[in-house]
């Protein structure tokens, strides 16, 4: 294969000459389609064409003074935006099985300062609990490791932590209905929000030390706690013959108590309700419903672990359900078709902490506001679910979402997923009724005085649909990144700007679909666009997918930014409204220029705009164009032909 | 908390109203007005203009209030800075001149970038005076400053920082490099071509491009032929681009291999010398 490529680069080459200079006609050529050489070729052809090589992809990171918040993947993948791909397969490869998770959040870990702390999954002796009473044996256990739960919250000054615990979270949250604020009361709170910043960002800097270290920590026990959930699946046993589930070494009953001053409740087969503040739930089966608060003026962990039935969970405050709030939050749910009903912070959020929600089997729905599904700051939220057609509903800075010096995911192994992110929150900024989204695998900072974070969705199958309004579906804001990872299926990404692969002022963003026949809409700052030394990535590897997008989208780099729009493999669409800013565009910009790349490396195409099939084409302005290329199937009439 | 911002902001109103009557500015009246100007506040939408033009028409006299506002973060603020600085013109050039002998090195970048938009050749000196300073925004905006002016006092300069260790310093240098067009920069240039950053590559490719037809023509004849891969392709790439005519035989030694990489943009030079060239099958 190797011989073959450069094989393929001269008669392509050769053959590539044979046109006009702003638009040529292309050879075809057979080759097998490896997609990592495909586009490794086409990608280097067209760089050949446009003068430029694989290391003018660089960004630094001094545009502005560096704050202490940057994470360490986030200047690592400035400096090599062109790993972005990898580090997403990479991303999407830890955690492919259930053992994995937690070592996955181990290596969330490392993208903060870079350092991989592997992390031992502690085991349970089973024989010192075999003639227990399971009731005795939990209460036991973690009896012996609550004093231990309890201290688990971030070493932060009371001061930082009432702070934290009011004005930061107003910082985050935005007003519920702007239409009963007036113009001046709007302005006063940006004001407000504007010193908070401020204020914030010159006091953070003590936090960030001790942080890190509970992280470490806190990851400890979100092991200890999936070894809990495997420890007590252990001691059950199901009837084959009638399904039922009984735990070892006898059924046991509703039981209540308080250690220390937590809340511990073990339930039963019943379909159980729970009402509080909760330290520990464990739950064995039935339609359960919880409806729980958190108090983060006293942090602590949270623990729910429910092995199974169509249950319903409801956040009774913020910061409840899978909430690590200054502490640390883990809720595992077994099987059986669920609502979770949120609030803000809530459904794997980590907020000083880390958070994680684990649905292991259903069709769930997920529910929230603010701040939900996968979100953090300060540390770790994440949200994974493995099986079913789950569908999940916020308002803002949801679905994967890293705000400052936070990680935020979702991860869904499988089914027909529906993100959804509601129009609630008003856009003031552009003319005309839009939203902001700030959600789906995105990541923002607070500029210009701390870097974002980290957000990501990564699905792995099933027909799954993004809807969302500005700033969403793999793009970042103010040194972040945001990804959005889809591996299979005929999928809908529906969104208005700063969207599907595209960054805005010193970030990155990218949205990588694998396969399947996708639909992909969008407005502006879009698909592939970079504004303001930032790269925008939209990378679709295969199927026959259709594009519709205004301007600024398509492979557009915009004020010394980069944007790379790569299509590898079937029959395409390309729909552009402006022609003079898509498909392979570089703005020039402070007397240079920006990069916008556009490949389409195989299939019979359609294009309204600057593209056409099987040809190179180069844009007005500084520097772009695009390849499309058409690979002809190997046929055998003509293989057996050349063999006789 | 609320109330406190609205009556702060109703008092500023009314300063920034009083303001262009006076005769004396003060501090607080141009503090008041700049927070107009370069706000983003709804309730100002509309004044932000005019207050901005109300600044400018002070002239001279406003330029003491606003240099300690040099040093921002803010972006809008430094916007609007540069436009009013703009909108003052060559009266601001003087103090300008003067702050980059004393500014720390956020203001000196500001002040070079406002010097971009005031080009004048008295400023040649002292910004040639800050093209070593440590802070690379310092360099790229005063050489940037320096190839707008276009004073040939800014060869050395400009040379200088062809070679710079920050690619977007260099990048701006060859971009000056273009603006001064001085026949004595081309080997330099030539150098440039092979940067590793393209910003650096596409500019002297520019800046070369700009030169006249017959010192491009000499340049290519006598360089062409011995250059790495990289500044061979641009300078081909210049002669299929620009609009002066070409010896066909310059470009004849790239046509023969169709294998190396220079292949495609010779033969784009080939068809803009002679629209009739057929690559031999």
């Amino acid at each position: 294969m190797k011989t073959f490529i450069p094989i393929l680069s001269l008669t392509l080459v050769l053959l590539l000459s044979c046109g006009s200079v702003i638009a040529q006609e292309l050879p075809t050529d057979s080759i097998p389609l490896n997609k990592d050489s495909l586009l490794s070729d086409g990608m280097d052809q067209l760089l050949n064409r446009l003068l430029l090589t694989r290391d003018d992809f660089t960004f630094r990171g001094d545009y502005t003074d560096k704050d202490p918040y940057r994470l360490k993947i986030v200047d690592s993948l400035m400096a090599q935006p062109l790993l972005m791909a990898d580090f997403a397969d990479n991303l999407a490869a830890e955690i492919q099985t259930d053992d994995s998770i937690f070592n996955f959040l181990n290596m969330l870990n490392s993208l903060f300062d870079g350092e991989f702390k592997n992390l031992e999954i502690p085991t349970e002796d089973q024989s010192s609990w075999e003639n227990k009473d399971i009731k005795d044996w939990i209460v036991d256990k973690f009896s012996e490791r609550l004093d231990r739960f309890v201290t688990m919250k971030m070493d932060i000054a009371d001061s930082q932590k009432e702070f934290i615990a009011s004005k930061y979270k107003e910082l985050i949250l935005d007003v519920d209905d702007y239409r009963i604020y007036s113009n001046e009361q709007l302005d006063s709170i940006q004001q407000i929000e504007e010193e908070l910043t401020k204020r914030f960002a010159s006091s953070a800097q003590n936090i960030r030390t001790p942080d890190i270290q509970n992280f470490i920590e806190l990851s400890r026990f979100a092991t200890y706690s999936g070894a809990l959930y495997y420890t007590v699946e252990c001691r059950m046993t199901r009837d084959e013959a009638t399904g039922k589930v009984t735990l070892n070494p006898k059924e046991i009953e509703r039981y209540d108590t308080i250690v220390g001053e937590f809340k511990i409740a073990l339930g039963t087969f019943e379909d159980d309700i729970y009402r509080g503040d909760f330290a520990l739930i464990i739950d064995p089966g039935g339609n359960d419903s919880y409806y729980l608060d958190y108090d983060i003026e006293n942090p602590h962990p949270t623990v729910i672990l429910d092995y199974s039935g169509d249950d319903y969970y409801s956040a009774e405050s913020d910061f409840a359900l899978a909430s690590g709030a200054l502490s640390y939050s883990i809720l595992l749910d077994g099987e059986g078709d669920d609502i979770y009903r949120g609030k803000n912070f809530s459904l794997g959020c980590g907020y000083f902490g880390i958070g994680l929600l684990w649905d292991k089997k259903g069709n769930d729905s997920y529910f929230g506001d603010t701040f939900t599904q996968g979100a953090g700051t300060f540390g770790i939220g994440l949200l994974i679910d493995n099986q079913g057609n789950d569908s999940y509903s916020g308002n803002l800075y949801c679905q994967g979402m890293g705000f400052v010096r936070g990680i935020g995911g979702i991860v869904d192994h499988d089914g027909n997923d529906s993100y959804i992110v509601q129009p609630k929150y008003k856009e003031f900024f552009h003319p005309g009724d839009h939203y902001q989204s700030l959600s789906q695998g995105f990541a923002i900072g607070l500029r210009p005085h701390m870097s974002g974070g980290f957000g990501f969705i990564c699905d792995y199958s099933g027909n799954d649909s993004y809807v969302a309004d500005f700033f969403t579906q793999g793009s970042s804001y103010w040194w972040s990144l945001g990804l959005i990872y889809d591996k299979s299926g005929n999928d809908l990404y529906s969104s208005y700007q700063y969207a599907q692969g595209a960054g805005a002022h010193m970030t990155l963003g990218m949205l990588l679909d694998c396969d399947g026949d996708d639909v992909y809409r969008s407005h502006g700052v879009c698909q592939g666009c970079g504004h303001d030394y930032s790269c925008g990535w939209l990378l679709d590897r295969g199927g026959n997918d259709i594009y519709s997008a205004n301007g600024l989208a398509q492979g557009a780099g915009q004020a010394n930014g980069i944007g790379l729009f790569f299509d590898l493999t079937g029959n395409d669409g390309y729909y552009v409204f402006t022609s003079s800013n898509t498909q392979g565009y570089g703005n020039p910009r402070r007397d240079y220029g920006s990069i916008g790349l556009f490949l389409d490396l195989d299939g019979d195409d359609r294009y309204d705009g600057n593209g056409l099939n099987n040809q190179f084409w180069r844009t007005n302005g500084k520097w772009g164009g695009g390849l499309d290329r058409t690979i002809p199937k190997p046929d055998s009439l003509t293989e057996k032909g050349a063999a006789q | 908390m609320k109330n406190l911002i609205k009556q702060l902001t109703l008092g500023m109103l009314l300063l920034t109203l009083a303001a262009p009557a006076s005769s004396e500015l003060t501090k607080e009246t141009v503090d008041s007005m700049f927070v107009i100007a370069s706000s983003g506040a709804m309730k100002y939408r509309e004044m932000v203009q005019p207050t901005m033009d109300d600044m400018a028409e002070y002239g001279e006299e406003i330029i003491p209030f606003l240099m300690p506002q040099l040093g921002t973060t803010d972006a809008r603020e430094r916007i609007t800075l540069r436009q009013i600085f703009q909108k003052i013109g060559l009266a601001a050039v003087p103090s300008l001149n003067d702050a980059l002998m004393t500014a720390d090195s956020l203001t000196l970048s500001r002040v070079c970038l406002f010097l971009f938009y005031i080009p004048d050749s008295s400023s040649v000196e002292n910004l040639l005076t800050v093209t070593d300073n440590n802070y690379y925004w310092v360099r790229y905006q005063a050489i940037r400053a320096l190839g707008k002016i276009g004073d040939v006092r800014a060869e050395n300069g400009i040379r200088s920082l062809l070679s710079d260790p920050n690619e977007l310093v260099r990048t701006m240098a060859a971009v000056s490099a273009g603006r001064l067009n001085h026949p004595d920069l081309t080997s330099d240039l030539i150098i440039a071509l092979d940067d590793s950053y393209y910003g650096v590559r596409m500019s002297a490719r520019d800046a070369l491009g700009n030169l006249d037809c017959d010192v491009k023509a000499k340049l290519f004849s006598k360089r062409l032929a011995n250059l790495p891969s990289m500044p061979t392709k641009l300078l081909l790439s210049i002669i299929a681009t620009d609009s002066c005519q070409y010896e066909f035989n310059l470009i004849e030694p790239f046509l023969t291999d169709t294998e190396k990489s220079d292949y495609p943009v010779a033969l784009e030079a080939a068809t803009k010398i002679d629209p009739d060239y057929q690559p031999p099958k």
